[in-house]
């Protein structure tokens, strides 16, 4: 477990480079002038967007300077570096949705003071999460693709779970207008009690995370440094 | 013997090479492993950190498998480059390293930082590559390492440099409980230092023991062209011509077979390499 802290701290200290003044002043303001042109949801859809881009930071920094020999002779084995590297992005996911939270609060507020007037709003909570959840499965057919290939080969097939949500997103729509048992599915959703479905999502969720560590630590078990 | 490394019938292919080697290293000595470009020793020494994998044979370190990477916490590593980020400073490469040494030492990993003359707060891509070396230096010496594994770790750098990283290593195994596994191409080094040499070619490991006796096992031998006959030639190893004669060297107790012209002197590491590389013969 101390291993298991440590290395997401490790993690931390290799994306810290990334996380520059001028970097972090550009992130606020995109997250600012997002929540206040379209609302706190626009805020947070950039900001996984981000998150998702930066999953790949640790792999390239690593790849650049051999971190994973390096994981190596700290004897660090391949299980804690694969469920270590989950966690870290897990809290990177987290501290970004804090961030843009804020972020956006403080902006709506400015706004509001000043007599901006609603301007989009705050965004229901259920949304939000709905964002979180669609981003950390892109990330979650991500992270295997980069822990197989790691960095270089990885980042442009990286790119194909955006084109397989999105693909998924607009069949998913076609199909729910013409289809009966989709509407039905949709009934019995809005018949189960309030917690049912975030309960659902969340063991979903948690079934596709492990799903991709178990893939991730298998190829990562394969590779060499 | 006590022998803080060994390696027995370690077995590693990539392509058309193949990687057998077995060898030793004692306890509280320096062992220089040498052999040309490409003859397996970063494969060997990355086997032994199982930063690769080896499909047979065994690896004892500081008396445990090596493939429990545990023990890797006992071993400091220098490789030929730092596996640090560039844009880390000092100062960042101790906050990531040392939560996973259990014994690690701020004071020590601070003295060595500033023996070495580095700042805390330079950047890894700011040191130039003998400063880099110092660097790994003071991680691997700060956490009561009983092990260093070096793998090239004084190419490219003056001579000041080079006697500074041997001078350390001589300090470090002034303990007898540790031992140094010293990957170099510059054997003027390893003369200077090491008590035991591992010479690894072609995969193979064509001599291990100590440095001595290595170096009175052969001797160099020089003379003109009409000074040997063509069965006196089988007995060099490397044998080449050039304008004035030739050069190689024979095994010390054949030296007596041939004739007393020809002029018969100690050999250095280098010209063994290059001897042992150059020959068709390997002397086991």
């Amino acid at each position: 477990m101390r291993k298991l802290i440590s290395f997401v701290r490790l993690d931390f200290v290799t994306v810290k480079p990334y996380f520059t003044v001028k970097n972090m002043l550009i992130y606020t303001l995109i997250a600012l002038f997002s929540a206040l042109g379209s609302g706190r949801l626009s805020g947070i859809s950039i900001g996984m967007m981000l998150g998702t881009l930066f999953i790949s930071y640790p792999f390239a920094a690593g790849e650049k300077s051999n971190m994973d020999a390096l994981y190596v002779t700290l004897s660090l084995n391949r299980k804690t570096v694969v469920l270590g590297r989950y966690l870290f992005i897990l809290l990177l996911n987290a501290s970004i949705i804090l961030f843009v939270l804020v972020t956006s609060s403080a902006g709506l507020l400015v706004a509001r003071i000043a007599g901006g007037g609603e301007n989009g709003g705050g965004g229901a909570p259920g949304m939000t999460a709905f964002l979180a959840v669609l981003f950390i499965i892109i990330q979650s057919l991500q992270l295997p693709v980069f822990f197989k290939l790691s960095y270089t080969k990885a980042k442009f097939v990286a790119l194909a779970p955006f084109a397989v949500i999105m693909s998924g997103y607009v069949g998913f729509t076609t199909l729910a207008r013409d289809s009966a048992a989709l509407s039905d599915f949709s009934e019995f959703l809005s018949t189960l009690n309030q917690g049912a479905v975030p309960a659902l999502t969340a063991l979903a969720l948690i079934l596709i995370l492990y799903a991709s560590y178990t893939v991730s630590l298998a190829f990562y078990k394969k590779r060499e440094f | 013997m006590n022998n803080a490394l060994e390696v027995r019938g370690l077995c590693k292919s990539y392509g058309d090479f193949s990687l057998e080697v077995s060898f030793q290293v004692p306890r509280g000595y320096i062992t220089g492993f040498i052999g040309p470009n490409g003859a397996g020793k970063t494969t060997t020494l990355k086997s032994i950190l199982n930063i690769v994998r080896y499909p047979a044979g065994e690896i004892r370190l500081l008396g445990r498998d090596s493939r429990d990477i545990r023990v890797n916490g006992q071993v400091g590593v220098v490789m030929d480059s730092p596996m640090y980020l560039d844009d880390w400073r000092l100062s960042d490469v101790e906050r990531a390293i040392s939560p996973f040494y259990g014994s690690w030492d701020r004071r020590a990993f601070a003295d060595y930082l500033k023996r070495f003359g580095l700042d805390p707060k330079k950047k890894v891509k700011e040191l130039s590559r003998g400063m880099k070396v110092k660097l790994q230096m003071a991680a691997a010496l700060s956490h009561d390492a009983a092990f260093l594994l070096l793998d090239e770790p004084t190419s490219g750098l003056d001579p000041v440099a080079r006697d500074e990283i041997c001078a350390l290593l001589r300090e470090f195994v002034s303990d007898d409980r540790k031992s140094v596994l010293f990957s170099t191409h510059i054997t003027s080094d390893l003369e200077k230092t090491a008590d035991y040499i591992t010479f690894l070619l072609n995969g193979r490991v064509v001599f291990t023991g100590a440095k001595d006796a290595l170096l009175e096992k052969y001797v160099r031998v020089a003379g003109g062209l009409s000074d040997i006959n063509e069965e006196q030639k089988k007995l060099v190893t490397g044998y080449r011509e050039h304008g004035t004669g030739f050069e190689g060297m024979v095994e010390a107790a054949s030296a007596g077979k041939l004739p007393k012209t020809v002029l018969t002197e100690a050999i250095s590491l280098d010209e063994l390499i290059i001897f042992m590389n150059k020959g068709e013969s390997i002397h086991a």
